[in-house]
C-alpha cells in the first residue's frame, strides 16, 4: 500500500537512506525535515499517513513535543526512532500514542514491516 | 443406766439372799439341839453364818442382809411354832450379835479377816466370847421375861451355843471364801496326806466320842485330838482346820455320848454333856486356828527375813559391781578424770588424765585444781572446801603446759560433789581448737577481698602458726624466679617486733645462698633443726636476723613443685610431730591466702588493662543491657562519634536517647537475646546528638555480666565509605552509559556505511555488484548486531551466543539476497555466553555459512532445510555447526583452493581470530562445524 510518509531526522545520511529505501518500496515521501517545528508545519500542510520521527531533533523542540502537537490535529501513524540515550523518554513518548518505538540504527526490515510496501 | 446397775443389783440381792437361805437351814439344824427349857438351842450354827455374812458383804449391803436374816430366822422359828414375840426378839438379838460382832471384828482385824493372821483369830475370838456374851444377856433376859426361863442357864446355853457356832462356822466360811489357789493341794502327795489325816481324824474322833459303829463303848483320851490338830495346823491352812472341826463336830454331836453318856468331857445330863463337848470343840478349833495362823505368821516372818537378807546381799553385790564399774570407767576413760579434795588438792587422777598432763604413771601428784581449771571456772564452782548443794557442771577451757613444758589446750568439765570434793573431766582439745582456728582462717579467707585484708590474714595465719607451735617467730616465703629465690616474704607480728630488723622485711633471697633454713625449699620436705647452732653447714642468716635456736620449716608443694615455705622458730623445747602437722596445715592456708592475693592483684591488673583498651579503643564501643538497651558503659570513641556526654548515655536506654534512626532495627538483636546466635553484624543508621545521621556497621556480641545478658557493640562509622561508594557507583553508571552510547554510535555508523553502500549499489545499477554490496551489507549487519546486543545486554562484556544467533537468523532470513528461497531452519542451541572478541568472528562466520545455504544449497528453487547447532563440547570447547541437505559441493571442489571469498573468510576467521578448526562434512549436502575455545580472550571490562 502506497503511503504518504513524512520523515523527521536531523542526520542527513540516515534521512536520505530512509527516504531512498521507502521510495524504492513505493511510498510517497512528502518531506524530510530536521526540526520539530518544520515537522509540525509540514504535517499540518501535507497531512501524511505516517510520520517517522526521531526523538532528538535540531531546534528547540524534541520529537516527542512535535508528536504531542501534531496529535492536536492529526491521527497519522507515528513511528519514533530513538538513539540509545533517549531510551529513558520512552514512557513520555508512548503518551502520544505512536504505533512503534524503534531504536537506532533502525533496521529497514522493521520499517517495512511497520509501514508495509509494494 | 439400768443395764449397768443390773448385775450389781443382782449381786446385791444374791449375797443377802444366799446368806438368808444358809441362815434358815443352819437354824433348822440348830433346832435339834435345844436346851433343857427348850428356849435356847445348845448349838447354834446360824451365829457363825450371820457373822461371816456381815464380814463378807460390804457395809452398804448390811441393811438388806439384816432384813434377809431377820426374815429367814423368823420363818425358821415359825416352823417350830415359837412364840412370835420371842421369835422377833431372839432374831433381833441374833442380828445385833452378828452386826456388832462384825463391827468389832472389822475394827480389830483392820478389815474382813481371812483367817491367816493371829489378829483374825483374836477378832473372831472376841466376837465369839465377849460380843456374844453381851448379846446373850439380852437373849437370856428376853427368855426370862417372856417364858420365865432360867436366865443364867439360858445365857450360858446362848453363849456356848452361839460361841461354838461363831468359832467353828464363821472361820470355816471365811477361810473358804478366801480365794486361795487349791492347785498346790492337787498334787498326789498332798492329796494322800490330806486323805490320811482325815481318815485318822475321823477314826480318832469316832473313838473319842463313841460314834464308831465298829467299836464298843470305848473312849480315847480326847487330848489326842489336840495333838492331832497340830498336823493340819502345821501342814495345812485354816480352811482344813475348819473342815476338820466340822467333821469332828458332826461326829461328836451325833455320838451316843451326847445322849447316852458318859462323855469324855463329863456332864450330868445330855445337855450338859453336849455343852461340854461344844466347849471342847470350841477350844480345840479355836486353838487350832490360833496355832495355824501363828505358824503361818512365823513362816511369813521367816520368808520376809530371808527376802530381806537376800535383798541386802544383792544390794551389797550391786554396790560392789557399781564401784568396780566406776573404777573401770575411771581407769579406762579416754578422758582424764581428776578428783580434788576439800583443799582443792588433786587427790586422784586416772591414766588418761596423767597422759594429758604429761605425768608419769607412778609420778607423785603435786597438782592443784587451779592447774587444770581456769580461775574463772573455779569461781563458778563455788567456795573452796565448802560442801555445796549445786550440782551444775562448769565447763572451761584453758591453755596450760604439760610437765615437759609443751603447750596444750585443756577443756575441763567440773562438778562439785555434795561432799565438797570436785570431780573434773579433762580433755586435750589442742587439735580441735587448732582445727577451729584453721576453719576460722579459711572462712575469713572466703570473705576477704582487699589487698590489706589479705596481708592482715596472712599475718594472722603466721601468728597462729607461732602460737600453736609454741614458737616466738614465724615466716613465710613464696618461691619464685624459676625456683631460684625466695620472695614475697611475710612475718608474724612478733617476729617483726622482736626478731628481725626492717632491713630484711622485704628482701629476696637467692635459694642457693640461703642457709639450711631454706632446706625445705631445696629438698621439698619438712625440715626440723632442734639444735640449730650445732647444725653443720647452717651458713649465715640474713643480715639483721636474730639468733635461731630451733626451727621447723615446711614446704608447700603444688604439682610436685615447692611454691612456698613456712617456718617457725625458737620453741622452748624441741619441735615434734604435732608441731610439724600444725605447721603444714597453716602452711597450706598461708599459701592459699598468698595465692589468692596474687591472683586477685593479677586479675585486677588484667581488668584494668582491658578497661584501658575499651576506654581508649579507636573503635566506638558500648556495653548495653540486652533486653532494655540501657547503656552500661561507652568508650571515648563512642562519645566522640555521637556527641553525647557520658552521663547523658549511662543508665539510659538507646531508644530513649534516640540514637536509632530506625528503632525497629533493634530487633536484629533478637537472635542474641533468644540465644540463637552470639554475634550479629548489621548496617544501620544512627542519629548523633546534633541530629546528623551516621551510617555505621555494628558488630554486637552477647556476653553475660553478673548473670545478665549484655551486648558489647562496636560501631564502625561507614558514612564516608558509603559516600565514596555512592560516588563510585555513580561514576560507574555514567561510564556504562557512555560505553553503551559508544556501542550505539558505532552501530549507527555501520548503519550509515550500509546506507552509503546501498546508495552506491542503486547508483551503479549492476546486478552482480549489487549482490556483492548486499553481501557486504549483511556482513556489516552481523557486526552491527553484535554492538546492538552489547548495548542491550546487562553486562557490557558478554553476549549470549544463542540469543545472538537467533537475532542474526531473523535478520538474514529477510534479506533481499535470499531471492525468495524457502529454507526451513532448525536450531539446536545451547545458551553460551561469550565475550565480544569471540562473538564478532562467530557472527561473521555464521553470516557466510547461512548465506551459502541460501545462495547455493538449493539452486533449483526446491524447499530446503538448514540445521544450526551450538553446543559446549566435552572438551570445554564450543562447537557451532551449520548443515544443509542440498546439492553440496562438486566432488572435485577443493575448499582451500576453489573456495570464494565467503569460504575463505570462514577458514581465515576461524583459524586466525578464534584459533579454532573448521570441519566440513560433504556426505549429505554440506555440513560445516567450527570448533573453538572461548578462553582465547579475556573479558575487557
Amino acid at each position: 500500500m502506497k503511503r504518504k510518509i513524512l520523515i523527521a531526522e536531523d542526520e542527513f545520511l540516515p534521512a536520505a537512506h530512509l527516504r531512498a529505501v521507502l521510495s524504492r518500496a513505493g511510498h510517497e515521501i512528502v518531506g524530510t525535515v530536521a526540526t520539530a517545528r518544520e515537522c509540525i508545519d509540514l504535517a499540518r500542510e501535507k497531512a501524511p499517513d505516517a510520520i517517522l520521527l526521531d526523538i532528538r531533533l535540531a531546534g528547540d523542540l524534541d520529537g516527542i513535543e512535535a508528536a504531542r502537537r501534531i496529535r492536536e490535529f492529526s491521527q497519522a501513524d507515528i513511528v519514533f526512532m530513538s538513539g540509545y540515550q533517549e531510551l529513558s523518554f520512552r514512557e513520555r513518548a508512548m503518551e502520544t500514542g505512536p504505533i512503534a518505538f524503534l531504536i537506532k540504527p533502525v533496521l529497514l526490515k522493521d520499517i517495512e514491516a511497520i509501514l508495509g510496501g509494494d | 443406766m439400768s443395764s449397768k446397775r443390773g448385775p450389781s443389783t443382782g449381786f446385791a440381792i444374791q449375797g443377802p439372799a444366799v446368806a438368808g437361805l444358809a441362815y434358815f437351814l443352819t437354824q433348822m439344824l440348830g433346832f435339834y439341839f435345844p436346851d433343857a427349857d427348850k428356849v435356847i438351842m445348845g448349838i447354834w450354827p446360824p451365829a457363825g453364818v450371820g457373822l461371816a455374812a456381815f464380814l463378807l458383804l460390804p457395809k452398804k449391803r448390811w441393811p438388806l442382809l439384816a432384813l434377809a436374816i431377820f426374815i429367814a430366822g423368823n420363818l425358821a422359828n415359825m416352823t417350830i411354832g415359837r412364840n412370835l414375840l420371842l421369835s422377833l426378839g431372839f432374831m433381833g438379838v441374833n442380828l445385833l450379835e452378828s452386826w456388832l460382832g462384825a463391827l468389832v471384828v472389822l475394827r480389830l482385824a483392820g478389815g474382813p479377816p481371812r483367817m491367816d493372821r493371829l489378829v483374825d483369830c483374836a477378832a473372831i475370838g472376841v466376837a465369839a466370847t465377849i460380843v456374844n456374851a453381851v448379846t446373850g444377856l439380852a437373849a437370856a433376859g428376853l427368855g426370862w421375861i417372856l417364858l420365865r426361863s432360867d436366865p443364867i442357864a439360858s445365857w450360858f446355853s446362848w453363849w456356848i451355843g452361839d460361841g461354838l457356832g461363831i468359832l467353828v462356822i464363821a472361820p470355816m466360811i471365811l477361810a473358804v471364801a478366801k480365794r486361795e489357789s487349791v492347785t498346790r493341794w492337787l498334787r498326789l502327795p498332798s492329796i494322800l496326806e490330806f486323805a490320811i489325816f482325815f481318815a485318822l481324824w475321823a477314826i480318832v474322833g469316832w473313838q473319842t466320842f463313841d460314834a464308831s459303829p465298829l467299836h464298843g463303848f470305848y473312849h480315847n483320851p480326847p487330848y489326842i485330838l489336840i495333838l492331832l490338830i497340830f498336823w493340819p495346823a502345821y501342814r495345812f491352812s485354816a480352811r482344813t482346820i475348819s473342815f476338820a472341826s466340822l467333821v469332828l463336830a458332826f461326829i461328836a454331836l451325833t455320838s451316843r455320848a451326847v445322849s447316852l453318856g458318859p462323855s469324855p468331857m463329863g456332864g450330868e445330863n445330855g445337855f450338859a454333856r453336849l455343852q461340854n463337848i461344844e466347849l471342847f470343840l470350841a477350844i480345840l478349833t479355836f486353838g487350832a486356828y490360833v496355832l495355824s495362823t501363828a505358824l503361818a505368821e512365823l513362816r511369813q516372818a521367816r520368808l520376809l527375813a530371808e527376802d530381806r537378807l537376800a535383798e541386802q546381799k544383792s544390794a551389797e553385790e550391786g554396790l560392789r559391781a557399781r564401784e568396780e564399774r566406776l573404777r573401770a570407767i575411771f581407769d579406762g576413760a579416754a578422758d582424764g578424770i581428776a578428783i580434788a579434795g576439800l583443799d582443792e588438792e588433786i587427790l586422784e587422777i586416772n591414766d588418761a588424765g596423767r597422759e594429758i598432763l604429761g605425768l608419769a604413771k607412778d609420778e607423785r601428784l603435786d597438782l592443784h585444781l587451779a592447774d587444770i581449771v581456769s580461775p574463772e571456772a573455779l569461781g563458778r564452782l563455788g567456795p573452796t572446801g565448802a560442801p555445796t548443794s549445786t550440782d551444775s557442771l562448769v565447763i572451761a577451757l584453758m591453755t596450760t603446759r604439760r610437765r615437759d613444758g609443751s603447750r596444750i589446750e585443756l577443756e575441763s568439765r567440773s562438778r562439785k560433789m555434795p561432799s565438797g570434793e570436785t570431780v573434773s573431766v579433762l580433755r586435750d582439745v589442742t587439735e580441735r581448737h587448732f582445727e577451729r582456728r584453721l576453719t576460722e582462717l579459711r572462712i575469713k579467707l572466703l570473705v576477704v577481698d582487699t589487698n590489706a585484708g589479705f596481708e592482715e590474714l596472712l599475718g594472722a595465719a603466721l601468728d597462729e602458726a607461732e602460737t600453736v607451735t609454741d614458737s616466738v617467730m614465724s615466716f613465710f616465703h613464696m618461691v619464685g624466679g624459676n625456683h631460684e629465690r625466695l620472695e614475697l616474704t611475710a612475718w608474724s607480728k612478733n617476729t617483726l617486733a622482736t626478731m628481725c630488723s626492717k632491713k630484711v622485711e622485704k628482701a629476696h633471697y637467692p635459694i642457693a645462698e640461703a642457709g639450711i633454713w631454706a632446706d625445705a625449699a631445696r629438698l621439698a620436705r619438712p625440715v626440723i633443726h632442734n639444735y640449730y647452732p650445732s647444725e653443720v653447714g647452717r651458713k649465715g642468716l640474713p643480715e639483721g636476723h636474730a639468733e635461731i635456736k630451733r626451727e621447723l620449716v615446711v614446704p608447700i608443694i603444688r604439682s610436685g613443685v615447692v611454691v612456698a615455705i613456712l617456718g617457725v622458730g625458737n620453741k622452748g623445747i624441741p619441735y615434734d610431730e604435732g608441731d610439724l602437722r600444725r605447721a603444714l596445715a597453716l602452711g597450706e592456708i598461708a599459701w592459699d591466702i598468698a595465692d589468692r592475693k596474687f591472683t586477685k592483684s593479677l586479675l585486677k591488673e588484667t581488668e584494668e588493662r582491658f578497661a584501658l583498651v575499651f576506654r581508649h579503643s579507636p573503635m566506638p564501643a558500648a556495653i548495653t543491657r540486652a533486653e532494655s538497651g540501657i547503656f552500661l558503659d561507652v568508650n571515648n570513641a563512642y562519645i566522640a562519634l555521637f556527641g553525647y556526654a557520658k552521663h547523658e548515655l549511662i543508665g539510659r536506654g538507646s531508644r530513649e536517647v534516640g540514637i536509632w534512626v530506625d528503632p525497629e532495627i533493634r530487633k536484629t538483636f533478637d537472635g542474641i537475646i533468644e540465644g540463637r546466635s552470639r554475634i550479629v553484624s548489621f548496617e544501620g543508621r544512627f542519629r548523633k546528638k546534633n541530629g546528623e545521621i551516621v551510617e555505621a556497621f555494628v558488630t554486637s556480641e552477647g556476653v553475660s555480666i553478673d548473670g545478665e545478658l549484655h551486648l558489647v557493640s562496636q560501631v564502625e562509622d561507614i558514612t564516608e565509605r558509603k559516600l565514596a561508594s555512592h560516588k563510585i557507583q555513580k561514576a560507574l553508571a555514567e561510564k556504562e552509559v557512555l560505553l553503551r552510547e559508544l556501542y550505539h554510535r558505532a552501530n549507527n555508523n555501520m548503519q550509515v556505511i550500509s546506507a552509503l553502500l546501498d546508495f552506491q549499489a542503486v547508483a551503479i545499477g549492476d546486478e552482480r555488484l549489487s549482490q556483492a554490496i548486499e553481501a557486504t551489507q549483511n556482513r556489516i549487519g552481523a557486526l552491527a548486531l553484535v554492538n546492538r546486543k552489547l548495548y542491550e545486554a546487562q553486562d557490557l562484556s558478554y553476549i549470549n551466543l544463542r540469543d545472538y544467533i537467533v537475532d542474526l537468523l531473523d535478520v538474514l532470513s529477510q534479506g533481499d539476497w535470499s531471492h525468495g528461497r524457502s529454507v526451513e531452519i532448525k536450531t539446536d542451541l545451547e545458551s553460551i555466553p561469550v565475550i565480544v572478541d569471540t562473538a564478532i568472528p562467530c557472527g561473521l562466520i555464521l553470516n557466510e555459512l547461512i548465506s551459502n545455504v541460501y545462495l547455493h544449497a538449493y539452486p533449483d528453487g526446491t524447499k530446503g532445510l538448514m540445521e544450526i547447532g551450538l553446543r559446549r563440547l566435552p572438551t570445554g570447547e564450543i562447537g557451532m555447526k551449520v548443515a544443509d541437505f542440498g546439492i553440496g559441493l562438486p566432488p572435485e571442489f577443493d575448499i582451500e583452493r576453489d573456495g570464494k571469498i565467503g569460504l575463505q573468510n570462514i577458514v581465515g576467521l576461524c583459524s586466525s581470530q578464534l584459533r579454532g578448526t573448521v570441519h566440513f562434512d560433504r556426505t549429505k549436502g554440506l555440513a560445516c562445524e567450527v570448533i573453538f575455545a572461548d578462553n582465547l580472550y579475556k573479558a575487557r571490562v
